[in-house]
């Protein structure tokens, strides 16, 4: 099948379609991919409706990233979706809602590639090419215009932290610049704010900036979220800044709110063993012994959500996007 | 192998303390160290108390017991999971646990934990032979994320049977890509604890981490996951062997491939039991005051200089 008729099976029928007809190129899929781009899109520039082109495109990249059939150059797909979009006719700021979906695809991209744990290949497809076109508030008049986005700011200070993360040694020189991308998405405001304050706690605790940490946090509070994974990080996050500044009964108690936002979690476990297994008090051993069960069961723990970036939202962007496609 | 415990010399107030957790009252400090002695690659089985010379930051201590194999063994087993490399370990980690009943008694005892996004016990505190029948999962099994700190961390901050020694045998990819706590959390953790930990890791992890980001990664090989084990088996006495799990490479900068290295785990297991059971516990007293802080430790064998004498560098009490 070629790409103008895959298309048009995916336009009548749904994101469905695309799996099993992906999965059954195999060899075949440099030709679907050199016909598509040397046929099928430059047709697609002539006009002006790029939406649901830009979703199919983005979907193919998914699609064809499949365990069983990972081809070469599927990211191609990602790649040239973003070119497509980023070349609609009008300029950033003349049409808010094709803005607002341009930004949508592109934090959808970043979601998928996360899922896939290659900072290399999150920093390389989804967030390089937003250098020149997304930024966290609107520049100056005279500059070129741009798409704004407080949430770039958190992509870009991710890819140096999953970096620091896989590689310990660099958290010192790549720590600090993510901090700096963390900051303008919190100065900036908006629903980013969140996301970036826990990870720039995330980030002082590992640098041993544990007061900071705190601070920042106490300036967050709940505010803005009521999100399960972000007031579970919170009082994660808290308890190591308060276990490290030596309030070790605090941070129990972070840890234990914690367990009681998310009661099958082992990480608050793990973080209070760690505490009461340095106390050395009759008192902290028993408590130890109360919590852990000395089994661990694998259960959820929204802190394994960390490391994975924007993945977690991946199904709920694609699903707008779907719809704003349609529209 | 330190196990620093409180014995108290005063009022012999005896208290109750539940199983596993160590004795901690005012007194006098008893030290036990886990000891291995190699002439060549021969461990070394026939040494007397008069034998051993020990310092412990830098002055000689007289032993009060030496003993070879006298406790139960508790073994823990962790096994890296993560997406990457359970697909590697699964066969190799099975046939090596499957040959650990001959290496261990009826009173020794087993646990099994996998590690990859969260962990996972697959066994607690169960014989040799019910172990040798656990396989160490599947690929529903495969987490993202190799969360080799907290599972580290979880171990050794876990109290074991009181009289018992604790190995902790742990196979892993290198890196840590999920964990909550830090590697100096689990050094932290270790230089308190009296567990011994010997570890299988990767030699060296991927390269393209450098290539996107040299001055970062390359300026600091002291931090590179396998120094992390370096430091931990060394602090604890026990002891790091490298292999090739897979290799993994990223021809086209994105592609994934792994080549599996199906008899990484030979003996290593067993080697590792072997070598902790033919080990000797040392022990020794401080004054309390003398105790607290960081502590050095050297041991040797009076008149062999030629013998090779390994345990933990160090202890840390509070």
């Amino acid at each position: 099948m070629e790409a103008d008729q895959l298309f048009a099976a995916y336009r009548a029928q749904g994101p469905r379609v695309l799996s099993d007809a992906i999965e059954s190129m195999a060899s075949r899929f440099d030709r679907f991919l050199a016909d598509f781009e040397a046929r099928v899109l430059p047709e697609w520039r002539a006009h002006p409706q790029r939406s649901l082109q830009s979703v199919f495109m983005l979907e193919v990249a998914a699609a064809t990233n499949g365990d069983s059939h990972r081809y070469p150059k599927w990211e191609r797909f990602i790649t040239l979706g973003g070119q497509f979009l980023a070349d609609r006719p009008e300029s950033p700021g003349s049409n808010p809602s094709a803005d607002a979906f341009e930004i949508l695809w592109r934090q959808s991209a970043v979601a998928f590639l996360d899922g896939l744990q290659n900072p290399y290949l999150r920093d390389s497809i989804g967030i390089q090419p937003m250098d020149a076109r997304v930024s966290a508030v609107s520049g100056p008049a005279a500059t070129l215009p741009m798409l704004v986005s407080p949430w770039v700011e958190v992509a870009r200070g991710v890819s140096l932290e999953l970096v620091t993360i896989d590689r310990p040694e660099a958290l010192d020189v790549l720590g600090p610049v993510a901090l700096g991308h963390y900051r303008l998405a919190m100065s900036a405001g908006g629903t980013a704010r969140t996301e970036a304050a826990l990870r720039s706690a995330r980030i002082l605790n590992r640098l041993g900036r544990p007061a900071e940490a705190f601070a920042v946090l106490a300036d967050l509070g709940d505010n803005g979220t009521s999100d399960t994974t972000y007031r579970y990080w919170h009082r994660l996050l808290k308890g190591q800044a308060l276990g490290a500044l030596g309030r070790l009964d605090e941070a129990i108690r972070a840890y234990e709110e914690a367990l009681r936002i998310v009661p099958s979690a082992d990480t608050p476990r793990v973080a209070i063993a760690f505490i009461t297994a340095r106390q050395r008090s009759d008192e902290a051993g028993a408590q130890l012994e109360r919590m852990m069960s000395g089994v661990r069961t694998g259960r959820p723990d929204p802190w394994l959500t960390y490391r994975d970036g924007d993945a977690r939202f991946f199904e709920e962007r694609m699903t707008e996007l779907r719809k704003l496609s349609r529209q | 192998m330190a196990r620093v415990t409180t014995l108290l010399v005063a009022a012999f107030c005896a208290m109750s303390l539940a199983e596993g957790r160590p004795q901690f009252r005012s007194g006098v400090h008893a030290v036990e160290l886990n000891v291995t002695v190699l002439v060549g690659k021969r461990l070394v089985k026939d040494l007397q108390t008069s034998d051993f010379e020990v310092r412990d930051n830098d002055v000689a201590q007289p032993l009060v017991a030496v003993s070879l194999d006298a406790q139960a063994i508790d073994l823990t087993v962790l096994v890296d999971m993560s997406e990457t490399q359970g697909r590697n370990l699964v066969a190799p980690v099975g046939r090596a646990i499957g040959r650990i009943r001959g290496h261990l008694r009826p009173v020794d005892r087993v646990s099994i934990v996998t590690f990859g996004g969260g962990f996972r016990t697959l066994a607690h505190l169960v014989s040799a032979d019910e172990a040798a029948n656990i396989r160490p999962g599947t690929p529903a099994d495969w987490g993202t994320h190799s969360a080799l700190y907290d599972a580290l961390g979880d171990t050794l901050a876990t109290p074991t049977g009181a009289g018992r020694r604790h190995v902790v045998i742990v196979f892993a990819d290198g890196g840590d890509g999920g964990s909550f706590l830090s590697d100096a959390d689990v050094l932290d953790l270790a230089a308190r604890s009296h567990v011994v930990v010997f570890a299988v890791t990767r030699v060296a992890g991927t390269s393209w981490e450098r290539a996107a980001f040299p001055r970062a990664i390359n300026e600091h090989p002291d931090r590179q996951p396998i120094a992390f084990f370096e430091r931990l088996t060394a602090m604890t006495g026990g002891r790091l062997k490298t292999a090739e799990v897979g290799i993994i490479d990223h021809p086209s900068g994105n592609a994934l491939t792994v080549r599996r290295n199906a008899n990484l785990l030979d003996g290593a297991l067993t080697d590792a039991i072997d070598d902790f059971r033919s080990s000797y516990t040392l022990r020794y007293t401080l004054s309390a005051d003398a105790a607290r802080g960081w502590h050095d430790v050297k041991v040797s064998v009076r008149h062999h200089a030629d013998y090779l004498v390994r345990t933990r560098t160090g202890y840390r009490v509070d």
